[in-house]
């Protein structure tokens, strides 16, 4: 009898695992029916491209593994959620229908809502598409399996710490904080993310200065070039970069045009260390030289007339420091965003005069926390930065940039190249908002996948790049 | 025999260059046209940019003529085939419309006036700086300038960058070839380590931008990591250029004009009594090294240390400013004008008899001192033998006379420097409303026996008397020059400036501040540049320069501006620019401004005195 009863409960046991799994797959599997069935409703030839993307074996088992990893996806966490009934892939938000939607506002950031309506950046609508499955790529996720779960800690300082004190972003390939419990820990697992590659090449970056009647003031094409120096994953040199001991990461920007700053090339290096300031240098075509900046004015416009300061880069790269700031985090929601679709079309749909956006913007619904840093020097030009953190990308999903009058200044929302089959990402688009001032900066870019393997540390050496046109 | 040696040298010379600007020219066409058939790393852009304006301060205040009215044509292109080879063309023509413009307006300072005894000849003529000389009293003076109003020589002038540069795989090793510029240093405005190209003063002397002042040359740089922040660079100029200036000379037989921008015809004065040196014109001619068989040498190693960035710097090459050495002079029987197409007898006098003809007792100098004396008398006026006119009698007949001393402006001289800089971001000081932090600059040079031409020599007929000012460039040049080494200091500080009252600033104002110090060995009785006699070398000449560049109106206003002080000599320049932004920045509107203010010949700013001026230009740039 007992050894029956066990036997019964072994097979059913067996059974009900089986069934769980593959309603598991299925559910992770259902993203991707969710594209097929929306490109086909659509016809647009970037929707199929997109499903092009995600509809095979290698996408299907990275999603899986990091699924398993995470205990939820994005389209579980929103099943959890009580939806309005219109909010679903192939809904348009139109002015014509934007009155009727009594609950826009609790999904769609203000400065979207304003495009359908306004003048200034006008849009024609805002398209719902299936909302993704994002992950990283295989290697960082074995990196942070490999990690305790108390393996980090925050210092004084604000710094991330590893048990053996060493600087965790130094010491460890891992993410740290899968599951944040507080601002301290979601902003570490937001740099964590980097730029969500161990090399990042833009061959180029288009930024566009633009005023309050969508018109060019200037435009600045650059290659920009981004290296992980420690806890490298996927590409040589693996670990950590020789040479740059002490630093996270290095970023080189080499403008190629309008012909007057043409060649003026910018590295800048980020030291671990919170003491530490980043070493930053530009060489001046005008001067023939290189000159040494302050790696203490990040408040600055990459170039006149851009909305893009230094520390926006990436949305967000001000130093972590607890003592200058404060990282509260406020709460976990559902946002409309931008999909990550850019390496195969932009869901902004930047017109060709680089200052309007052609027609209608896709968004997908995304499952974030959002974490405030606020200032407490009362120095900085933004007295509090609201961001929206994905909860499988670990990055910005939207910001809010507030002056120092308590008003929104700027807003940040952009669009990555990601690629499906590796988990590598980059970017396709961004638009950095000055709402006070009705002027944007609209960035397009073209990432150089297969120019990747040709970047070396020289690139950041600013010797070296001025001489690289 | 030797003329014969001398002609071919010229003539090998003149073959060489031509040979260089036709495989240059040859190069770049091939360069222009043949990568955009298939390259894809291919970039072709430009300018055209012209100006007009305003001189607002000039000697005659009365008159009123064109102001700089410079234009330029700039063609660029680069092709990177691959990470490893990058190619640069880069031409450009250059010119200044305000010598056509001006009707001969615009008047500069010209030799002692022989009419003013009364002012013990310190009054001086003017002559245009846009029209040739009419040789005829009361104004006979004057150039055009016409050389100078298309800068046209295509290897010295047109070709601005061809160079290609290879690099290995890692981009640890590279080598440059071809002409192009490099900028050593820290210091801006001033030179202490920037000094591997020489300069064009021509057009708008300190004041133009810092890439278009430097004149490139024909070089080869080779770059090598020796770790990751140690590197080092050998140049090696085989094309020795010096810079480029004009001096503003009424001598009719070797009249030149650079306009404003000019160096002005220095005040012939002798030392000692201070009466000015009438009669006397001066023909100047360049000696320079030969291209290709003399050469210059550039060794850096940057390292870092201190937390920033230094560097050990070496250079052996040639000065950019000359000496000024006599080689003869001519003496002009029927002309006061030094007119050698008016005298009835122009008498060449070698460096011996140069000399005796000023200094030698009952000479130039010597009649000059009785006059000032009070001593002299008519029948004292030396070139009377001559059959000259004799000044104190003019009743008594004689040819009108003058004397036009010969001079090379002597570039062969060495220059040996070696020297060091450091930059560093002094993150332990944070302040300001943004508690930004100060960028620390350093530069010190040592140069090793400059050449200088003494302001005082020792008389060469009456042992232990001397000559001093103009007199001291009358002799050999074993009299005249001398050499001493001269250590050269900058500090400097880079500044991003927020305003606590202005809440919402946008950007940041960016200031530099720097001082420099120059200290000169035994510097007593020593000429700042010859011939420049009366300007003498401090044993510690002190400049300050403060810069601040602002954008308003969303940067498509950006406001810029530049002071420099003599702290010596008590003169000062500013240079306001208003630069606009129109067409998405194709289209650059730009309001220029310079000052100058100095008391005559005191210091190098001093020089342009009577040059303030106004521009305004158009730059479309694609």
């Amino acid at each position: 009898m007992k050894i029956y009863k066990l036997k019964t409960f072994l097979t059913n046991l067996t059974l009900v695992s089986l069934c769980l799994i593959a309603l598991t797959i299925k559910a992770s599997d259902e993203w991707i029916d969710n594209w097929k069935s929306f490109a086909a409703e659509t016809g647009l030839p970037e929707h199929a491209a997109w499903v092009a993307a995600i509809d095979n074996a290698e996408v299907r088992a990275l999603a899986k593994d990091w699924a398993d990893f995470r205990g939820y996806t994005a389209s579980s966490l929103l099943a959890k959620e009580t939806l309005p009934a219109e909010l679903k892939p192939g809904f348009i938000i139109t002015k014509e229908n934007i009155d009727s939607l009594p609950w826009v506002n609790d999904y769609l950031p203000q400065y979207w809502i304003d495009r359908l309506t306004s003048e200034w950046t006008p849009i024609k609508g805002i398209r719902i598409v299936p909302t993704n499955h994002y992950y990283m790529q295989r290697a960082r996720l074995d990196a942070t399996k490999a990690l305790e779960p108390d393996h980090f800690r925050i210092n004084e300082k604000g710094e991330l710490r590893d048990k053996n004190g060493e600087h965790g972003f130094i010491s460890e390939a891992g993410l740290p904080f899968i599951n944040p419990q507080n601002g301290e820990e979601l902003n570490w697992l937001f740099n964590a993310h980097g730029v969500g590659t161990d090399d990042l090449y833009f061959d180029t970056i288009d930024m566009a200065a633009c005023n309050s009647e969508n018109n060019l003031e200037r435009i600045y094409k650059a290659n920009i070039f981004w290296r992980r120096m420690a806890g490298r994953v996927s590409a040589p040199p693996l670990g950590n970069v020789e040479g740059f001991e002490g630093i996270t990461e290095a970023g080189a920007l080499l403008i190629k045009s309008p012909r007057d700053v043409r060649g003026l090339a910018g590295v800048r290096l980020r030291f671990a260390d919170a003491d530490k300031d980043d070493d930053f240098k530009l060489y001046i075509p005008s001067l023939r030289r290189t000159r040494a900046l302050t790696g203490t004015n990040g408040q600055d416009p990459i170039a006149p007339g851009l909305e893009l300061t230094w520390d926006e880069w990436r949305s967000n790269w001000f130093k972590t420091d607890r003592r200058k700031f404060k990282y509260t985090l406020i709460k976990e929601g559902i946002i409309l965003a931008g999909p990550e679709v850019g390496n195969v079309y932009d869901p902004l749909r930047i017109s060709d005069d680089a200052c309007n956006l052609s027609g209608i913007v896709d968004m997908e619904l995304r499952p974030t926390w959002l974490y405030e840093i606020t200032d407490l020097t009362e120095t900085y030009q933004y007295s509090v930065k609201r961001v929206h953190v994905d909860k499988e990308t670990y990055y910005a999903q939207y910001l809010e940039m507030v002056d120092r009058n308590g008003d929104i200044w700027r807003i940040w929302d952009d669009t990555r190249d990601w690629e499906p089959t590796t988990g590598r990402f980059m970017w396709r688009s961004a638009i950095i908002a000055n709402v006070r001032d009705e002027r944007a900066t609209i960035i397009t870019v073209d990432s150089a996948w297969d120019k990747l393997d040709t970047m070396t540390n020289s690139i950041f050496n600013i010797d070296q790049l001025r001489d690289r046109r | 025999m030797n003329n014969i040696i001398i002609k071919i040298t010229l003539e090998t010379k003149t073959r060489l260059k031509r040979l260089t600007s036709i495989v240059s020219a040859s190069l770049l066409s091939l360069f222009l046209v043949a990568p955009p058939a298939y390259a894809e790393d291919f970039w072709f852009g430009g300018r055209l940019k012209a100006g007009t304006g305003a001189y607002i301060d000039r000697l005659d205040d009365s008159s009123r003529g064109q102001g700089p009215s410079q234009f330029l044509l700039e063609l660029q292109a680069e092709w990177s085939p691959n990470n490893n080879v990058t190619v640069v063309g880069d031409v450009w023509l250059r010119g200044d419309r305000f010598y056509d413009l001006d009707d001969g307006e615009f008047r500069a300072p010209a030799m002692q006036n022989f009419t003013s005894p009364q002012s013990a000849f310190l009054d001086r003529f003017s002559m245009s700086t846009s029209s040739d000389g009419t040789y005829q009293l009361p104004d006979p003076f004057g150039a055009s300038g016409k050389e100078n109003e298309l800068l046209d020589d295509f290897d010295d002038e047109i070709l601005r960058e061809l160079s290609i540069r290879f690099t290995n795989d890692d981009g640890s090793a590279s080598v440059k070839i071809g002409k192009f510029q490099r900028g050593w240093g820290q210091a801006d405005g001033l030179r202490l380590l920037d000094i591997l190209n020489a300069q064009d003063l021509r057009q708008r002397t300190l004041l133009a931008d810092t890439d278009e002042i430097r004149i490139p040359a024909w070089t080869v740089a080779i770059n090598v990591d020796i770790s990751n922040d140690v590197a080092l660079e050998l140049i090696y100029i085989p094309e020795v250029r010096h810079s480029e200036f004009v001096i503003n000379n009424p001598t009719p037989n070797d009249q030149s004009s650079g306009g404003a921008f000019g160096f002005p015809f220095p005040r012939l004065i002798e030392g000692q009594t201070g009466f000015g040196m009438p009669l006397l014109g001066a023909r100047l001619n360049e000696k320079e090294v030969e291209d290709w068989k003399n050469q210059e040498i550039g060794l850096r190693l940057k390292f870092g240390a201190f937390g920033g960035e230094a560097t050990l710097n070496a250079f052996h090459g040639y000065q950019d400013l000359p000496v000024v050495v006599l080689t003869g002079a001519t003496l002009h029987v029927g002309s006061f004008i030094n007119d050698p197409a008016a005298s009835v007898a122009n008498v060449p006098l070698d460096v011996p008899t140069t000399i005796g003809a000023i200094h030698a007792p009952g000479q130039y100098v010597d009649f000059l001192q009785s006059l000032a004396g009070g001593t002299a008398a008519p029948g004292d006026f030396p070139l009377i033998p001559f059959g000259c006119l004799d000044i104190l009698n003019p009743a008594a007949g004689g040819f009108p006379c003058s004397v036009t001393a010969d001079f090379d402006m002597d570039f062969t001289e060495r220059q040996k420097t070696v020297g060091f800089s450091f930059t560093r971001d002094m993150s332990e000081l944070k302040f300001g409303p943004k508690s930004v932090s100060p960028v620390l600059r350093l530069e010190v040079a040592h140069e090793f026996d400059k050449a200088f031409n003494r302001q005082v020599i020792n008389d060469p007929f009456i042992p232990g008397l001397s000559a001093k000012g103009t007199p001291a460039l009358i002799g050999t040049k074993a009299d005249m020059v001398t050499y001493r080494d001269q250590i050269s200091t900058l500090i400097g500080f880079d500044y991003n400036l927020w305003l606590s009252a202005w809440k919402n600033q946008r950007s940041s104002i960016f200031i530099t501040s720097q001082f420099f110090n120059i200290k000169t060995k035994d510097h007593k009785n020593l000429m700042f540049q010859a011939p420049y006699a009366m300007l003498d070398v401090e044993e510690n000449q002190q400049y300050f320069t403060q810069t601040y560049t602002f954008g308003l109106r969303n940067d498509n206003v950006i406001l810029d501006g530049l002071a420099v002080w003599d702290l010596s000599k008590d003169s000062f320049a500013y240079r306001q620019r208003f630069t606009f932004s129109a067409l998405g920045n194709k289209l650059i509107p730009r309001i220029e401004v310079g000052i100058f203010d100095g008391d005559e010949e005191e210091g190098l700013l001093a020089l342009y005195r009577q040059s303030d001026y106004v521009e305004f230009s158009l730059t479309y740039q694609f």
